[in-house]
């Protein structure tokens, strides 16, 4: 038996004898010690470890096989999919003017028509019904997509019952700004199918108020902290923040802010802020350059461990590690702009060169090759790089921002190297103190 | 000599990474990324 290819092993700086054991692949975590370590390498562990970490994925039987699995790893997920998921763009309308916002000038009066949204019933039950998929979540996006409730709740009471008669299930999640996310409103949805709103909050209120303001100017941070408390617990909200180099120092004072105003960590099914990714797209805000092109810049590590830490100390749940596909390699995920046409990545409508086809004839061949599908498989440097699975080449949309081309990687090689050691422990602090 | 490991975490199998797969903006679950800002 050997150690996986996928293992990262690790020092703890307090106990000089133990070792932390990270598998990239399952995202497992161990602690060991030092002399178990050897013994496995020696193959003389007594059974029981051998067997907890085969089981964990640490120690396998060919380590060339299990890279050459890895390799096969996105056709595998492919294949076990049990959900079709699409993010859904009701229209671009927006009542709040972000400065930083990657929708820029594409953002209007157009909204996806009752002739668009029948025919996005019919081919999601078609596509749902031909896949054998046991559930359809939607994710709603705009604009605002809280502008569209009616249009939600239309699609919504239509799909549910259409889906569950399928035998499958149906759910929904929102990317809104907050401001319309009233106990009302929520209440309303969730009946509906919704499981999760996605709520941005930019730090402290001056901040959030500079770069998150209505479209006429006023400040929408007390607006959303009020929704805020009258929807806990009606569903499920995950708190996010976009920080950029200037102001990111002041986030983690919105987490005491919020306990202050008497929430709970359990409020939020998550919190995590976010460094904004610098676009030079054509519609972008030209006058917006606090932003980051890269997960390399210095700057992105040390702000992304510190906010990390201040949201894990508090309390608050940050997500976990774990392997990240681009809805590009998922063949059940795409995106539908209002006008149906469909996209694989949200970030990219409004791009008629990265249409991947439409609602009414569905994919269109030679998409793949628009978005460089698999670009990773060409690359001696990811087929044995050891985050592979954290990984597989990045994020398309970044690559394309900074280099004008999907062709290339988005390596997060450098960034990972930086910060995953401080990451796991960060997790041992906070996440398993007890162990 | 008694070998002690201690199990954290268990991770996630390709079934469990399946089932969460899809929309993603800027591969949120990897970590702190950046991702496209809206
Ligand atoms: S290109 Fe980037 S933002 Fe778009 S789906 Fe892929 S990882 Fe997510
Ligand atoms: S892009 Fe970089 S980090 Fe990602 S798999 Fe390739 S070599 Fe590894």
């Amino acid at each position: 038996m050997h150690l996986s290819p996928f293992l990262k092993i690790f020092s703890l700086p307090e106990k000089k004898e133990a070792r932390l054991l990270f598998s990239t692949k399952s995202c497992a975590l161990t602690l060991l010690s030092d002399e178990t370590l050897a013994a496995v390498q020696a193959g003389k562990a007594a059974p029981e470890t051998m067997d907890t970490l085969v089981r964990l994925g640490m120690v396998v039987a060919d380590p060339a096989k299990e890279q050459q699995e890895m390799h096969d790893y996105l056709p595998t997920v492919n294949r076990l999919n049990p959900n079709l998921r699409v993010s859904v763009i009701l229209g671009m309308a927006c009542n709040f003017a972000c400065v930083y916002c990657y929708e820029g000038s594409l953002k209007g009066s157009v909204a996806m028509s009752d002739a668009t949204a029948d025919q996005l019933i019919a081919h999601l039950l078609a596509r749902f019904a031909a896949d054998q998929k046991k559930r359809l979540i939607l994710d709603f996006y705009g604009g605002e997509p809280l502008l569209y409730i009616s249009r939600i709740t239309s699609l919504a009471s239509q799909l549910k019952p259409a889906i569950e008669a399928l035998g499958g299930t149906f759910n929904f999640t929102l990317v809104t700004n907050g401001s319309l996310f009233t106990p009302v409103v929520v209440k309303e949805l969730v009946a509906l199918g919704l499981v999760n709103a996605k709520i941005t909050i930019d730090g402290p209120a001056d901040n959030h108020d500079r770069f998150r303001p209505f479209k006429g100017g006023q400040g929408s941070w007390d607006a959303i902290v009020a929704n805020l408390k009258a929807c806990r617990g009606l569903c499920a909200i995950t708190l996010s923040g976009n920080y950029t180099l200037e102001n990111h120092a002041t986030f983690s004072s919105l987490l005491d802010t919020l306990a202050a105003a008497g929430f709970a960590t359990t409020d939020f099914d998550s919190v995590q802020f976010f460094p904004v990714m610098q676009v030079n797209d054509r519609f972008a805000n030209p006058e917006f350059t606090g932003g980051c092109c890269s997960n390399d810049e210095p700057w992105v590590h040390a702000t992304s461990l510190m906010l990390r830490e201040a949201i894990m100390q508090r309390g608050y749940n940050f997500p976990k590690l774990q392997p990240a596909t681009c809805m590009v390699d998922i063949d059940d995920a795409f995106t539908v702009d209002h006008d149906g046409a469909i996209y694989k990545c949200v970030t990219l409508i409004g791009h008629p060169e990265f249409a991947c086809g439409d609602i009414w004839h569905g994919m269109a061949p030679g998409w793949q090759e628009k978005y460089c599908a698999d670009h990773w498989q060409g690359k001696e440097q990811c087929r044995e790089c050891e985050y592979l699975p954290l990984c597989f080449g990045g994020c398309r949309y970044m690559a394309l921002q900074r280099e004008g081309s999907m062709a290339g990687v988005d390596c997060q090689k450098d960034f990972l190297d930086a910060t995953l050691e401080k990451m796991l422990m960060q997790d041992l602090k906070y996440r398993y103190p007890t162990k | 000599m008694q070998e002690k490991i201690i199990v954290l975490d268990q991770g996630v199998d390709v079934a469990k990474v399946a089932a969460m797969a899809g929309c993603c903006i800027g591969r949120p679950s990897t970590a702190a990324t950046s991702s496209p800002a809206k």
